[in-house]
């Protein structure tokens, strides 16, 4: 009865409003999008702040409902950490619970296991602990500045985040449940559901090689604190180097598999073409695909941003951040010459294999006598993986990861 | 659905008046028996109002109960409005929508056939092309 159901959801969405009436109620009776104009190749730029979702600061509003929520750049200045309440969010479907009983949660682990398990918050907290910063980044990060461009969340670069994450290890706990023989992956499931029950419920999963590799987490604390609703209280798994969507929000279901997952999220969404770079040419069609995986090397310009004037005649102050993806930053270098030569930026603490990394660069000087001052930004990880500079495309708008521009007036 | 813990809170405060009511009581002993009585309802109700918790090795993660924010928002007037604002806010706002850049109306055809055939949406075929017409003649941000 799917009529039904999609009248339940609208129904509700009514209740909302009416309680709503004012303040919870975003963008009623006002043109939206002046506050913010995102540096995408066209329209529409626009977007309105928001400091109207539970535990979070300002951020840029992409969609309502479900939230999609983007951290303004500058807060990637501010620290190789991202803020819990500035942390992007992205939910893929409406019905996210508004409420969790951190007394009453459980998480199964159940399938091809020898005792199926229900584990309260206690029994998780009482695992023995490890702790981890990396970078959680949605695969789509960066789609709105593709060209051509891509249907989807039109984000800029703020669909991602860093942060110390406090867990226990996803292999703990399939041990203690006993991975039976001829298992091959383990799927993951959050308690958000979709609107329309026939509609595929979101759920990801890893081969078991990868679940138990010892790093792949469960996390209950993030940046010191417990995690935001938004960002998937009470349970998260974490999934280091790999893109964002595997990193399941509010997990309550771990099954072990005894075949390859052939549910919609692995088989048919967030695929990319199997070719170098996941590039293939706008419209083609026929390539293979696989699931998206490993996230690749990327590196960004902050404080300053296009446009900046600097002082003539000095250095300009370049820095940034850097993220090696799925190995460490092995070096960031920059260029002044459009490519052609490249010397090595200066970098920040090593906070760990998947965290972001702050780099600084005192080598380009601002011509002496005024004008333009372009510079580029590239990095190299541990497995000598290196940002191309021309970006690759794909027709999900996915992993965008080619070197970053900075254009700078000198005066 | 969760029980929220005003509604719990709220429900032991009323539980406590009913019994103060039922043991009140003239004579001293009654007094006491209600003056102990209403100190442990109060303590049950702040009891009952603190969040619950869940703690293990020196870390604390409490419950937590909010309410998302909603948007009234609807797509901007124009033939084929009625089609879109019927069919199209239930499961996402109309952000979505107005945030992507112009599509073909093939693209614009893919996305409505995506959202009936593999996410599911209840629209019919009729509300179907009404809406990819909508999405056709759109001007995102202009």
């Amino acid at each position: 009865m799917p009529d039904a159901d999609i009248a339940t959801g609208t129904t509700r969405r009514r209740v909302l409003q009416g309680l709503g009436a004012g303040a919870l109620t975003l963008g009623a009776g006002r043109a939206l999008g002046a506050d913010v104009r995102l540096p995408l190749p066209s329209d529409p730029r626009d977007r309105p702040m928001t400091g109207a979702f539970p535990q979070k600061g300002s951020m840029i509003l992409q969609r309502t409902r479900p939230p999609l929520l983007e951290t303004p750049f500058e807060v990637f200045d501010q620290g190789v950490f991202t803020p819990n309440d500035r942390f992007f969010v992205r939910w893929h479907w409406a019905v996210i619970p508004e409420s969790v009983d951190a007394a009453a949660f459980r998480l199964a682990v159940r399938g091809n296991v020898e005792r199926p398990l229900s584990l309260s918050l206690e029994d998780v907290l009482n695992l023995p602990s490890v702790e981890l910063a990396a970078v959680n980044q949605c695969s789509g990060n960066s789609r709105g500045l593709f060209e051509p461009r891509i249907a989807g969340g039109q984000w800029d670069n703020g669909a991602m985040g860093n942060a110390k994450w406090v867990g226990v290890r996803l292999k703990d706990v399939l041990d203690r449940a006993g991975v039976k023989a001829g298992s091959v992956a383990v799927r993951f499931n959050g308690l958000d559901e979709p609107v329309v029950p026939d509609a595929p419920d979101f759920m990801k999963s890893l081969d078991l090689d990868h679940a138990r590799d010892g790093e792949v987490m469960i996390a209950y604390r993030m940046n010191g604190e417990q995690l935001p609703l938004l960002n998937g209280f009470p349970l998260r798994l974490i999934v280091p180097g790999w893109y964002s969507t595997y990193w399941v929000k509010m997990l309550s279901d771990i099954e072990v598999l005894d075949k390859p997952d052939e549910s919609f999220w692995m088989k048919t969404a967030y695929r990319i073409p199997d070719t170098p770079h996941a590039s293939v040419r706008p419209g083609e069609t026929g390539f293979p695909t696989v699931p998206i995986n490993r996230m690749v090397p990327r590196s960004w310009f902050t404080g300053l941003a296009n446009g900046a004037k600097v002082k003539a005649g000095a250095s300009a102050p370049l820095r940034g951040i850097a993220l090696g993806g799925d190995r460490g930053v092995k070096a960031v270098d920059v260029s002044t010459d459009g490519g052609a030569t490249w010397a090595a930026a200066k970098l920040g603490a090593d906070e760990g294999t998947y965290s972001f990394r702050r780099w600084t660069f005192d080598g380009a000087a601002a011509p002496a006598a005024g004008g333009k001052l372009e510079a580029l930004v590239r990095c190299t990880n541990a497995d000598d993986v290196v940002q191309p500079i021309l970006q690759p495309w794909n027709p999900g708008g996915f992993m965008r990861n080619g070197v970053e521009t900075l254009d700078l007036t000198a005066a | 659905m969760q029980i929220s813990f005003g509604t719990v809170a709220f429900g032991v405060v009323v539980a406590a008046a009913l019994t103060l009511a039922i043991v009140g009581s003239p004579d001293e002993r009654g007094r006491r028996q209600v003056a102990e009585t209403r100190a442990a309802a109060v303590a049950a109700a702040a009891e009952a109002a603190a969040p619950k918790t869940a703690s293990a090795d020196g870390v604390t993660l409490t419950s937590v109960s909010f309410t998302l924010p909603t948007s009234d928002r609807e797509y901007p007037a124009g033939p084929h409005a009625d089609a879109i604002n019927g069919n199209c806010l239930s499961c996402h706002s109309a952000g979505m929508v107005l945030t992507q850049p112009e599509l073909s109306r093939a693209e614009w055809q893919g996305e409505v056939n995506k959202m009936v055939k593999v996410y599911k949406a209840p629209v019919s075929p009729e509300d179907a092309a009404a809406v990819v017409e909508y999405l056709a003649q759109l001007k995102p941000g202009r």
